[in-house]
């Protein structure tokens, strides 16, 4: 049963648009009102990726919440999904080549974007993780991130290293 | 020669090539090079930061740099890894392809950049400049450059402003390895290829210098005890067999009688020695490991004592406790178990071997092959084991974090009527842990017998083949065969052992590796050689342009300044996360400001001895914490000599007296883990009395009585403003109520001082505060609470009458 104390309202799509500008940054305008420069927010970063979409200005003061980008005209949803994926990039582990350890660190030989990717990770616990049941997540040591979007998906070999240490 | 030369950087005969390292803000020389060649001039250069990405989703490799003139954009092609390995097998070199390719030079004059942002994202971050209003794109980068990103946009801003952008690159902090000098990831003091683990063996083993004759003699009765075992099969069966049993002997009874009881007895010796010198290494092991884990313990929480506030917040603190109880606990079980048994089998292995080979080197070399197959196996099935162990481990791990989740969250867990549901999620980790055990349980149960086999068929082989050179050629006499079996058997278990014990031992190294490195870590504050002590501290405060964050790119405090003098009180207001709190914690010297100064007196705090400092400065503070013992103790906790009457005075000030006069312990009742339940009000009640104990010369209350209701907080209101008097004080609070009789006030907003001033200036300014003043003063009335107030109105009517 739905709390009616709890609904959300959202913006309207009809009276969104969202394009870029001649320097690649996303531009709002509601209500026929240019609202400048904005940023896209994911509500659920992982498992929602289109919808619960925050709008907020430089000053990181909300304007409001899209309940789903693909409600939205063609280019503006073009614009948004385009824009999302640019903020939400994450480096994209396709292979982990060998886990070392020594002295509590652990050094990750892995192929990113058919790279050859080195990496260092300490306390195991916090840094590699599931973030939902399939995407597993792995901070460094440097605060950078990488992500395995189907964990299920990579080669055999990749997941008999990774195995021993996942939660 | 790759081979060689490994071997001679593994015995350290010759150093690895060490990467060339460029710092922070400078280009490296072949890249200089080229931009030299593309007409931009890198003399000039004032700084530069070297970005990883060239578009929101590729890596890349891009300097962005700046001198007075405008800001440059370096794009290269990265050399390609494939084609590199590929060059290599074929020894073609192709110099021109390894080194970086220019994609692109473009330029911005500085007068058409009017600021550098460094904008954060999930995993990136980007880099863009504004100028007439109209945002642009520079280059994007890993988030892990964030911080230098930052320091980049810091050092152009100010540049650009006019400002003295030279302090900011004082700021340029690079990890590098202290052994080589190339880079090493946050927290790192050695690269990787620099961790030498025979250091670490050599630090460890120096823990035992106390007590190295103990050690000495250790070593000598296990090899004495060794050397007795590996003697007593020749007595027990060759011997017996040979001498005395065998069927042909020409002795008569009484002579057979004599040599059967001088073998027993000389069986039963040899067995008292050995045990007697087993029985001396155990207790000597028993006496000095205990010693030398409590010297490493003590070391390791005498570090972590050092350590700041701020590595606390930010590093493992899970880890930290394993490293003081798990991986101490490793070093000691290595040394209780596993380094006598290390030598003794090491010993016994050797010396039955030589035995075997006096014996007969035919049926030796057969041994030698069975054994030199075990040891292939054994750390084969070893490896399996350790990863279906530390699965259960990990599970194990999970298990306990979910028990103490729900022993701590019971409260909310019953009031939300969530037992089921907390069953069912145990339940599920449970039957995880219950299948990661089944596993390795089913591994073992199978791999073992396996091994057994193998081992017994082997063994059988040896036999067999010793039985043919025993009939056949006569080579060997019955008893010597017999007792070549007995030494094969006592060979089994030390090369089991021998097999595994290189991992434990590995497991030992990398455990002292992790206390070591909290031992050597450097605290973020620390005194300075010889730091200030002032003779007369009186406590006044003069905070300078201070900037501070957390996280690179997300300032805190920004660019704020205060004075107060010694004895004045500070009135501190401000939506919650403005930063008051972390004004206080900068004033503590808690934290270092990133710029800007705390100065008490006069001087720096980073200039003031730290324990005169923090002996002067008392916070009753939001997070109530209580340590285990009594409330007598944790009273006393700031002044351990101050008498009874003193605590009760305290307490008396901070209105607990009444309360703790009603638990039946009085002041010996036990709180903190495991001890009596105590409500918000009582717990901060008694932190209070622990810093009036304290007699600080700073106090700094932040929001030290918000847990209270009215009539509490009055009370303590009362014994707070009898305790502020002769002491600077810094009251941060949300209720304005509580600042009456503040001296000064500052409204603090995003981190910068909005507001400064008494109480009067603010309110006949008609600003932030005044607003704030209002709405509480509307609410308050509303709720009927319109008493607390009456200073309040007062001092609103004098603020309006002046007008």
């Amino acid at each position: 049963m739905t709390d009616n104390r709890l609904s959300i309202e959202f913006l309207n799509p009809e009276e969104c648009s969202f394009e870029f500008n001649s320097n690649g940054f996303l531009v709002f305008t509601l209500n026929n009102e240019c609202k400048g420069r904005v940023k896209l927010i994911r509500s659920y970063p992982y498992t929602l990726k289109e919808e619960y979409i925050c709008v907020q200005n430089l000053e990181n003061e909300e304007i409001g919440i899209i309940r789903s980008i693909k409600d939205l005209d063609e280019s503006s949803y073009s614009a948004c999904s385009k824009e999302l994926e640019n903020r939400y990039y994450c480096p994209c582990v396709t292979s982990v080549k060998s886990i070392k350890e020594r002295m509590g660190h652990f050094y990750f030989e892995t192929i990113i974007d058919g790279k050859d990717k080195s990496f260092t990770v300490r306390d195991l616990t916090r840094n590699l993780r599931f973030s939902s049941e399939n995407t597993l997540l792995i901070f460094d040591v440097d605060g950078n991130r990488y992500i395995i979007p189907e964990y299920e998906k990579i080669e055999q070999k990749s997941r008999r290293l990774l195995e021993p240490y996942l939660y | 020669m790759k081979i060689i030369n490994k071997i001679l950087y593994k015995l350290h005969i010759k150093k690895p090539p060490q990467p060339v390292f460029t710092p922070s803000g400078q280009l490296p020389e072949p890249i200089t090079k080229i931009l030299n060649e593309n007409g931009l001039n890198t003399d000039n250069l004032i700084y530069t930061f070297k970005a990883d990405m060239n578009s929101p989703e590729s890596f890349g490799e891009v300097y962005v740099c700046f001198d007075e003139k405008g800001l440059y954009i370096a794009e290269f092609k990265l050399p390609d890894i494939n084609l590199k390995k590929k060059s290599k097998k074929k020894k073609n070199k192709e110099p021109a392809e390894l080194t970086p390719t220019l994609l692109k030079l473009e330029s911005f004059p500085i007068n058409e950049i009017d600021e550098v942002f460094a904008e954060q994202y999930l995993a990136t971050g980007q880099l863009t400049y504004s100028f007439n209003g109209e945002y642009y794109s520079l280059t994007y980068f890993s988030i892990g450059l964030l911080e230098k990103a930052d320091l980049f946009r810091k050092i152009f801003n100010a540049f650009k402003d006019g400002k003295d952008y030279k302090q900011y690159m004082l700021n340029v902090n690079d990890r590098v390895c202290i052994k080589c000098g190339s880079p090493v990831p946050q927290g790192m003091r050695f690269c990787k290829d620099c961790v030498d683990k025979r250091s670490t063996v050599k630090r460890l083993f120096s823990f035992f210098g106390e007590v190295k004759w103990k050690m000495i003699f250790m070593i000598f009765a296990v090899l004495v005890s060794s050397g007795f075992n590996l003697l007593l099969p020749q007595f027990s069966t060759q011997k017996l067999y040979d001498e005395v049993l065998n069927v042909g002997n020409p002795l008569g009874y009484d002579a057979l009688l004599k040599a059967l009881f001088t073998v027993v007895g000389t069986i039963a010796l040899i067995k008292l020695f050995n045990q007697l010198f087993t029985l001396c290494y155990q207790y000597i092991v028993a006496g000095i490991l205990p010693k030398v884990i409590y010297s490493i313990k003590i070391k390791i929480f005498k570090a972590m004592q050092g350590l700041s506030v701020g590595f606390y917040t930010h590093k493992q603190t899970g880890s930290l406790m394993e490293r003081v109880t798990r991986d101490s606990n490793n070093i000691y079980w290595f040394f209780v178990d596993g380094f006598p048994y290390l030598i003794s089998n090491a010993i016994t292995v050797v010396g039955i071997l030589v035995i075997m080979f006096l014996t007969s080197v035919k049926l030796t070399l057969s041994v030698i092959l069975g054994a030199a197959i075990i040891l292939v196996l054994y750390p084969l099935f070893e490896k399996l084991f350790r990863k279906l162990h530390h699965k259960v481990w990990v599970q194990n791990s999970l298990l306990t974090s979910k028990v103490s989740d729900n022993i701590n969250g019971h409260r909310i867990i019953k009031a939300f009527s969530k037992e089921d549901d907390e069953l069912k999620s145990f339940d599920k980790i449970s039957k995880k842990l219950m299948d990661s055990e089944i596993k390795a349980a089913n591994a073992e149960n199978t791999v073992f017998p396996i091994l057994s086999v193998v081992v017994y068929i082997l063994g059988a082989i040896v036999l067999g083949y010793g039985g043919v050179l025993c009939i056949k050629t006569n080579e060997l006499t019955v008893g010597e065969l017999l007792t070549f079996v007995v030494y094969l058997g006592m060979l089994q278990a030390p090369i089991e052992f021998l097999s595994w014990v290189t991992n434990w031992w590995a497991r030992c190294v990398d455990s002292a590796q992790r206390v070591f490195e909290i031992m050597d870590t450097e605290p973020d504050i620390k005194d300075k050689e010889n730091p200030v002590i002032l003779e007369d501290f009186k406590g006044s405060i003069e905070i300078n342009e201070l900037q501070f964050e957390y996280e690179p790119a997300h300032p805190i405090i920004k660019n704020l300044s205060l004075k107060i003098e010694a004895g004045e009180m500070l009135g501190m207001v401000g939506k919650t996360g403005a930063g008051k709190t972390t004004i206080s914690n900068l004033i503590a010297r808690l934290y270092d400001p990133k710029e800007g100064a705390v100065k008490i007196d006069g001087v720096d705090v980073k200039d003031l001895s730290s324990k005169q400092l923090r002996e002067n400065i008392g916070i009753v503070s939001q997070d109530i914490y209580l340590f285990m013992g009594t409330i007598a103790d944790n009273i006393r906790y700031a002044k351990p000599d101050a008498t009874n009457d003193e605590v009760i005075a305290a307490a008396k000030a901070a209105s607990a007296h009444s309360f703790i006069t009603k638990l039946p312990d009085g002041y010996e009742t036990w709180v903190g883990s495991g001890g009596q339940d105590l409500s918000g009000g009582e717990r901060q009640r008694i932190s209070i009395a622990r810093t009036i104990i304290q007699n600080p010369k700073i106090l700094i209350l932040d929001e030290a009585t918000a847990a209270m209701d009215t009539e509490t907080e009055r009370n303590i209101q009362n014994s707070l403003s009898e305790l502020k008097e002769g002491r600077t004080t810094i009251a941060i609070a949300h209720r304005l109520s509580t600042l009456r009789d503040a001296d000064k006030l500052a409204v603090i907003e995003d981190g910068e001082c909005i507001e400064f001033g008494s109480y009067n200036e603010l309110m006949n300014k008609k600003g932030a505060y005044y607003k704030t003043f209002k709405l509480q003063e509307e609410a308050l009335r509303f709720i009927g609470i319109g008493e607390g107030n009456d200073t309040e109105n007062k001092k609103e009517t004098e603020g309006e009458s002046n007008d």
